[in-house]
Parts: C-alpha cells; sequence; structure tokens
C-alpha cells in the first residue's frame, strides 16, 4: 500500500534521486514506501518476458536440439540411414529456415534486452535477461555449428556464411552489452544492496541472492524451482528476516 | 566475466570448426580425428549449456511468481505474445509436413 508521504511511485524515481542527493536514506524512504520494495524484486516488461515470450523460448530451446544436433547426427548418419536425396535436401532446408526464423527472433531480443539493462531494472528482469540472452546466442551457436558438416552439394555458399556470420557476431555484440550493463546497473551494485537492506521485510527472491552472491543453490533447489515449486525454496531458502 | 570471455572462445572454436570444414571439403567418412574430436567437444558443450540457461530462466520466473503472483502482468496475452509464438509456426510446420511424407 503506498504511504501519502512516500515521493517515489516508481523505482527509477527513487534511484534517481539517491543518486542526485546522496544523503537521502534509502531505508527511509523505502519505509515510506512499501509498494517500492514490490518493483525491486519484480514485474519485468512483458514485451520480453510475457507467457507469449517464454512460450516461444521454450518452442525455440527445442527446435534447437532438433534442427540442431539432432539434425546434425542424422546427416552424418545418412548413408548407414540409407536416407533418400529428398529427405537430405529437406533437411538443408530445415536448418536454413531455422537460423533465418532464429535470426530474426534473437537479434531484435538482444537489443531490445540491451536497452532495457541500461535503464533500472528490476532484480527479476536483471537475472532473467542474462539468462536469456545467454540461451539465446548459446541457441544460435549451436546451429550455425551445423553449417560445417553440410557436404556438396549442399554446403553453404560463402556470401551465404558472411551473412550468418554477421548475425551471429550481433547476437554475441549484443548479448556482450546486455552481461556488462547488467553488471553495471545500478541495481547490481552499492544501491542494490542499500536496497536490500531496506526491504528486509519482503523475501530476498533467490535470483537476486544468486546475483549479489548470498546463495550458491544446489541442483535440488534448481530443480524444485524449475518444476514451478517457488514455494518450497521460499519457506526453506528465503531470508525472510 | 567469465561468461563473456568463455562466450568469445566458444564462438572463434565454433568459426574455427566450420572454415576447417569448409576448407577441407572432405566427405563426412575422411574426417580427421582432430575435427571429430572438435565437434563431440563443440556440440555436447553447447547443447548442456542450452539446457542450462533454460533452466536457470524457468526457475528466475517461478520464483517470482510465487512472490509477485497476480500482481504479475506477465500473464497476459496481447498481441506481442501471440506473435512471438506463430513466429515458429512455418518451421513447425515444414517439420512435420517433412516427417509426415516420409512415414
Amino acid at each position: 500500500m503506498s504511504n501519502s508521504s512516500c515521493f517515489f511511485s516508481t523505482i527509477e524515481d527513487l534511484l534517481a534521486h539517491v543518486i542526485r542527493d546522496s544523503t537521502l536514506n534509502v531505508t527511509a524512504q523505502v519505509a515510506l514506501c512499501s509498494d517500492i520494495c514490490l518493483q525491486v524484486w519484480g514485474n519485468g516488461n512483458p514485451d520480453l518476458l510475457g507467457i507469449g515470450l517464454n512460450l516461444s523460448y521454450l518452442i525455440q530451446v527445442t527446435l534447437t536440439i532438433i534442427c540442431g544436433p539432432l539434425l546434425g547426427a542424422i546427416y552424418v548418419l545418412r548413408r548407414p540411414l540409407r536416407l533418400d536425396r529428398t529427405t537430405v535436401e529437406a533437411m538443408s532446408s530445415i536448418h536454413d529456415n531455422f537460423l533465418d526464423t532464429s535470426a530474426a527472433f534473437n537479434i531484435p531480443v538482444a537489443i531490445a534486452a540491451a536497452i532495457r539493462t541500461h535503464h533500472f531494472t528490476p532484480f527479476y528482469e536483471l537475472a532473467f535477461l542474462q539468462f536469456l540472452i545467454l540461451m539465446q546466442a548459446h541457441s544460435f551457436l549451436l546451429v550455425v555449428a551445423i553449417i560445417g558438416l553440410f557436404e556438396r552439394p549442399y554446403r553453404r555458399s560463402i556470401r551465404r556464411l558472411h551473412v550468418v556470420i554477421f548475425y551471429l557476431l550481433i547476437n554475441f555484440s549484443s548479448c556482450i552489452e546486455v552481461v556488462v550493463s547488467a553488471a553495471t546497473n545500478p541495481m547490481n551494485g552499492v544501491l542494490g544492496r542499500a536496497l536490500t537492506d531496506a526491504c528486509k521485510l519482503w523475501v530476498i527472491p533467490v535470483s537476486a541472492q544468486t546475483i549479489l552472491g548470498q546463495v550458491t543453490l544446489t541442483t535440488k533447489d534448481r530443480f524444485q524451482l524449475f518444476f514451478g515449486r517457488g514455494q518450497v525454496i521460499k519457506d526453506t531458502l528465503w531470508h525472510t528476516s | 566475466m567469465a561468461h563473456l570471455v568463455g562466450g568469445i572462445i566458444l564462438v572463434f572454436i565454433v568459426i574455427l570448426w566450420i572454415s576447417v570444414l569448409q576448407r577441407l571439403e572432405l566427405p563426412v567418412r575422411r574426417w580427421t580425428l582432430p575435427v571429430i574430436l572438435a565437434g563431440l567437444f563443440i556440440f555436447p558443450l553447447l547443447t548442456g549449456l542450452l539446457v542450462n540457461w533454460i533452466a536457470e530462466m524457468e526457475c528466475t520466473r517461478n520464483e517470482m511468481e510465487a512472490i509477485i503472483g497476480a500482481v504479475s502482468q506477465d500473464d497476459q496475452w496481447s498481441f506481442g505474445q501471440i506473435v512471438a509464438v506463430f513466429l515458429w509456426l512455418p518451421l513447425c510446420f515444414q517439420i512435420l509436413l517433412h516427417v509426415m511424407d516420409r512415414v
């Protein structure tokens, strides 16, 4: 609930004021604005973290495994498997189409993530965007690595290779930009620590603690989180002091 | 920082691997041992990292859903969300049609 003496409606406002006026006490301000703590943790940008996008990321990973290592292994074993020419041509075409679709999806997401991490990004979004951008870069790299397997007449032309390497470089440079700007984001530094201290009445998410180096998750914890059992982790791991 | 250095090294290894294969122009059955070893190193490593990052993403998402729950605006289907899913549809159909042709 917002307090009438709270002067900040968003985390950006609060941090901008703290940066301008170093005498401002973060703990005192947070005590007046309880909504601020919720913004410290979450509610990211739906354009990058929405339900459809999340489903799209899962489809991307599934298709990467199908069009990457699986397709590569089937191509290498095409003679023992006695695949006909039409099938091998189709495999080459599927791989090429996946590369283009992947680039059309990855590059805008990577650029949008790089822009987002230049702002005061909530902990949740900061953690999510770093994992997202690394996932997409590895997905693209995995499918690009298959290009080398194709032999004549399916071998890609040098021009096509240049285009793919251009995609790869844009993708990785945006990825580097996200990781660097996330590391230098005000939420990841002294101000972020001041906010986590000030918001002690609120639980500290594991992602925030991981960023701040306060916890190391076990494989069991990760499995529980992955299968949506956040509450279990909340009860056992989160600091509620 | 380690992620950055690791990522740059991985990109160079993959580009080198592609260029070696392109230059050699050898059929698969005549690949040299270093090329096979590089392939056996690159593919499991990249697949493992990919699965790790998507798992981390889903963990972060589930965790925040446990905290903010109904406050989250992430569960609303807007135009952008639908476009993101439909982006993969032509490729899925292409794979499906080729698989159906084979069966």
